[in-house]
């Protein structure tokens, strides 16, 4: 191939995405997460073996289904799924805060004008963002997966198809998370903005379903006046979340695999897929109207 | 190398650049001069992609950005006043990094002559947070040089840096331009854009209010040339009648020296010269008093905005 | 931020006043329900409010329209019924439409519940048009035969207290007539069956599918019925580790695997289960609560039905065969010695007199090496679909490894932030021509 077909872009992408890697993996930032994340998983797991060892037996599924239990319905778990899982959103809540702050940082700190003196435009380097916080992911799910081979060996807990599927699925999520945290970071100049807007929406992702769900247990002859508006609206702004919220493509891929529904894994990682191009676009147009300088 | 047509960027309350034509040839040291809010950074800028012209039309190396954005991007290497760099890596970690992102062959060999270079190669192992400003400047001039660019756009190099970072770094630009590299360079050390560029341009309001060789732009900065010229049997005649002649406008004598003031609409050297002969005096020796590239910048950056009130006012 | 927090408050305040307000009862048609769950009948019943309900396909289930008074009970957040107060039953014929097509036309008939082997033994049984009235009759009948086997019984325990009398008066009279000596009559046996007096009601048994029914001419009376499948079908396990025999696990499919400690000693009781949706199958157990089923619309959870009693269960090791247990019946019998303050004994009739036994099962002992499964086989021989199930045994160190593998990402990250922070210092001093480490 000659020299003037290279793909500069691709080369742009390689170069940046592999000294973001580095600089992340140089920092204590990321290891932290990884404990976090196994500190959790261990936790469901001890309570797995402390209850197996309290009562003789334990039965959990290889995937995830329901129980009849005392009259009422507990869900089973396959036991490496859930701690896994947990483990993915604490993973996952680290790469949104980094992408949060990945183009923002740069511009705050100048070293993107830098960066674009050379051959460096704002699709490569946007991507290279996102594919680095996707290798970050990446590193963070091999951790896991190590803990998890290990702890499948020691305790004798059995990996499934969900496990794998899971493990799939999540890097789909931090792919939403990490466009998630880009668009976010490429709205604002400062990393402080970034970091207030992430917790914003975070809370706002949080509490828009819970204060929806609370609303909708009111039963509709109830429902008037300003309770109604407050209805219609939480309603509307529910539906916008789990469309908006990357946390609404965790959740609908895990019930797809909880149900063991492989139509619902499939379009559980479109969604995720065009949510991700989608945001990663919307990133780039931001990007290119707020420039490059501080 | 670089040209610009008609180059102007409008922010919402101000204009930055106007109408600005320029043209550095390939193999020149050009500097790029003009008082803080010139539009020199933005033309910089406008010229590197990093701002959009409202109007106007920029070649790199015959080329547009727009079109050729990459090609040209991997030909130009940049050193802003600003230093900003990655402060968590090494300074081998910085140069490698870049030499990736432009693909430099003998990438390890090369980052270590440019340390060597700027004395820099017993520390590329240290964090650059830990660098000093003059530190993170060479080695961001290594970083413009690595990959080996045709064209160096060096925006107030020497700022903050001490005599001995200064001469380092102005023996850099003469030896990359003997080298064939074409450099525009923005600073305001005149001094050591007299020393080392071959070519000015002078920016003001965004307009550009002088362009040319270094000589005759402190030339054109001259409203009137002096003259001192050493004549043997001096006499009064002589002062007199140079005094008649129409284009003087004034004449001191200092011991056996005349210092005459001529305007520059010509050159009157061979006819003062001749006048002294007829006149019975010996002409020894004759020379003008040139200004310093300060003076004349100063003059005409003082004259332009004098002239710009002008405007304003009718 | 602050708004937001007021705004929720406020909502908080409303839907509290709300909760507060005295329920107002309100007349209408609603359709009283007593619908077959799986394994047996519960009532419900569809308000205006909730107009669609939910029956499993090819089971008989009554529907009863009726005009009673309903109301909001905010507390359990479900519509109530309040037949005391008003209790007037539609008369009519039912229709049933598929669509727009009238597809069936039900009458209103008698129905009971019938229990052959007792109200606490085996399933109930629906009984429709005269067999509910037979039911009823035969109940009847079986409380009548009692009642005259009581009057028997008392009338011979008269005669043995006078005849017991006699005898106390000169027992040594008795001495080489043994078996003249009175001997108490034993009581009467209870009757088995049972069966509900006689009601009427609509007798409704549809394939899956949505319909609409009402009473003709009585529009009031329309509703919506979503009549539904299980996903699936399939033995499950009831599982009673020795040293909690109270606290059955349950198994419902193949995919699961029972995780032991261990040396281990259990027992297994197989059952046939249903695979059904959570939302159909909480609306079909309680239609107008609000929230019954939330949530559940993609659910499917597992329903246990009758014991399986004609079967053997097979343990595997390795996946070589070991053992072959039969389903025997066991007995808890408290013992002061033994370590868990009892212990589980075979049951035997003949020792253990009129006690029932504690369960029913299959007594598997595993000593926690290897891999095991079970399945069971019937009659023939042949392994039951879906009924085999992994067994595993967790590692005894599972719990330090658990707390200490976090750790190690922690010392990663320390060991390069130490590493990272000693290129700060200097290098002055060192080899100026030393060959640099790649990058």
């Amino acid at each position: 191939m000659k020299k003037q077909q290279r793909p500069y872009r691709a080369i742009a992408i390689t170069a940046m995405a592999r000294r973001e890697l580095r600089s992340t993996l140089f920092n204590v930032g990321i290891y932290i997460a990884i404990a976090l994340g196994l500190c959790v998983a261990s936790f469901l797991l001890y309570n797995y073996v402390g209850s197996i060892q309290e009562n003789g037996v334990l039965v959990l599924p290889s995937s995830f289904t329901y129980t009849r239990y005392l009259g009422g319905t507990i869900p089973s778990p396959e036991p490496m799924q859930v701690p896994l899982k947990w483990a993915v959103y604490i993973g996952a809540i680290y790469i949104t805060l980094s992408a949060s702050m990945a183009i923002s940082r740069e511009r705050d700190q100048g070293t993107l004008e830098v960066l674009f003196y050379g051959p460096v435009d704002s699709v490569s380097f946007v991507i290279a963002k996102f594919v680095e916080q996707i290798l970050a992911f990446a590193v963070i799910l091999f951790f896991y997966v190590l803990y998890f081979v290990f702890m499948s060996r020691v305790s004798n807990f059995a990996l499934s198809m969900g496990f794998v599927k899971m493990l799939l699925l999540s890097l789909l999520l931090a792919g939403c998370m990490a466009a998630f945290g880009m668009f976010l970071s490429s709205l604002s100049r400062k990393v402080k903005t970034s970091v207030i807007l992430f917790l914003v929406f975070t809370i706002i992702f949080i509490s828009v379903p819970l204060v929806h769900s609370f609303l909708m247990a009111i039963p509709q002859d109830e429902v008037k006046g300003a309770l109604s508006i407050a209805r219609q609206t939480t309603s509307y702004l529910n539906t916008l979340v789990t469309w908006v919220s990357p946390f609404a493509y965790l959740d609908r891929g895990a019930t797809a695999i909880e149900l063991g529904s492989v139509a619902e894994f499939v379009k559980s990682l479109l969604f995720s897929l065009v949510y991700t191009i989608i945001l990663t676009i919307g990133s780039i147009g931001i990007f290119n109207r707020k420039g490059v300088r501080r | 190398m670089i040209k610009t047509q008609n180059l102007s960027k409008e922010f919402e309350t101000t204009v930055a650049v106007r109408d600005l034509d320029l043209t550095v040839e390939a193999g020149q040291i050009y500097a790029f001069l003009g008082p803080n809010g010139a539009g020199k950074t933005t033309t910089i800028m406008m010229l590197l992609g990093l701002e959009k012209p409202t109007s106007g039309k920029i070649e790199i190396m015959g080329k547009s950005l727009d079109t050729d954005y990459f090609s040209i991007k991997r030909r130009i290497g940049v050193v802003s006043e600003n230093q900003y760099l990655y402060d968590d890596m090494t300074a081998w970690e910085y140069l490698n990094f870049f030499g990736r992102l432009y693909e430099v062959e003998d990438r390890e060999k090369k980052i270590k002559a440019f340390l060597e270079r700027v004395k820099l190669y017993h520390r590329r192992n240290e964090r650059l947070a830990g660098y000093s400003h003059g530190m993170k400047q060479k080695i961001s001039i290594a970083r413009a040089l690595l990959h080996d660019p045709e064209l160096l756009i060096l925006d107030e190099p020497q700022n903050g840096l001490d005599p001995y970072g200064i001469q380092e770094v102005r023996d850099i630009i003469k030896e990359e331009n003997q080298r064939g590299k074409t450099v525009l360079i923005s600073s305001h050390i005149l001094s050591e854009i007299e020393q080392t560029c071959n070519r000015v341009a002078i920016l003001n309001k965004g307009r550009l209010v002088a362009e040319g060789p270094l000589d005759i732009v402190k030339m054109k900065a001259m409203e009137d040339i002096t003259l001192i010229i050493e004549v043997e049997n001096l006499t009064d005649n002589v002062q007199k009648a140079i005094s008649a002649e129409p284009y003087v406008k004034s004449v001191k004598v200092d011991n056996n020296k005349l210092i005459i003031v001529v305007d520059r609409a010509e050159d009157y050297r061979a006819r003062l010269s001749r006048l002294i002969a007829e006149e019975g005096a010996l002409l020894v020796g004759m020379q003008s008093k040139t200004v310093s590239l300060e003076e004349a910048f100063m003059k005409i950056t003082e004259s332009n905005v004098k002239a710009l009130l002008k405007e304003g006012t009718a | 931020m602050k708004k937001l927090v007021y705004l929720l408050m406020i909502l908080v305040a409303m839907s509290m006043l709300i909760i507060a307000a005295p329920p107002e009862k309100v007349e209408q048609t609603v359709i009283k329900l007593i619908l077959f769950d799986g394994s047996q009948w519960g009532e419900t019943f569809s308000p205006k409010e909730y107009a669609n309900f939910y029956m499993l396909a090819g089971t008989d289930n009554i529907i009863i329209p009726t005009k009673t008074k309903v109301y909001y009970w905010p507390i359990t957040q479900e519509y109530m019924a309040d037949y005391y107060d008003q209790n007037e039953e539609l008369e009519g014929t039912l229709e049933v439409y598929h669509g727009n097509k009238l597809i069936k036309k039900v009458e209103k008939e008698d129905y009971s519940f019938a229990y052959p082997q007792g109200y606490y033994g085996g399933r109930p049984e629906l009984r429709g048009g005269e067999a509910a009235k037979e039911a009823a009759v035969t109940y009847q009948k079986e409380v009548e035969a009692y009642y005259g086997r009581v009057m028997a019984y008392q009338e011979a325990m008269d005669e043995y207290r006078i005849a017991l009398d006699k005898f106390w008066e000169n027992p040594e009279a008795y001495k080489g007539r043994e078996t003249e000596i009175p001997k108490e009559p034993s009581q009467p046996d209870y009757p088995v069956f049972y069966a509900t007096e006689a009601q009427r009601g609509y007798i409704l048994n549809l394939e899956p599918g949505t319909y609409t029914i009402q009473i003709e001419g009585q529009p009031e009376s329309k509703r919506t019925v979503s009549v539904f499948n299980p996903r699936r079908a399939g033995p499950g396990f009831e599982i009673r580790p020795e040293q909690k025999w109270t606290m059955p696990l349950n198994s419902n499919e193949i995919k699961e695997t029972v995780y032991i400690s261990g040396k281990q000693t259990m027992y297994l009781t197989p059952y046939n289960g249903l695979e059904v949706n959570m939302y159909k199958y909480s609306k079909l157990q309680k239609l107008p609560s609000v929230s019954s089923g939330r949530g559940g619309e993609m659910v499917y959870f597992w329903m246990q039905l009758d014991y399986i009693n004609d079967a053997k269960l097979q343990v595997l090791k390795d996946n070589q065969l070991i053992d072959e247990v039969d389903l025997k019946k066991w007995y808890v019998q408290q013992t002061a010695d033994a370590a868990l303050g009892y212990e589980i004994i075979e049951f035997n009739p003949v020792e253990l007199g009129e006690r029932p036994p504690s369960f029913e099962g299959y007594k598997v002992d595993l000593d926690g090496t290897g891999r095991y499964s079970f399945r069971l086989v019937d009659a023939e021989g042949k392994v039951i679909t879906e009924s085999e199930r992994l067994v595993r045994s967790i590692g005894s160190q599972s719990r330090f490894f658990a707390f200490l593998l976090p750790l190690i990402p922690i010392l990663v990250g320390i060991l390069i932030w130490v590493w990272r922070s000693s290129l700060s210092a200097s290098e002055k001093g060192t080899d100026k021509t030393s060959t640099p480490q790649a990058v």
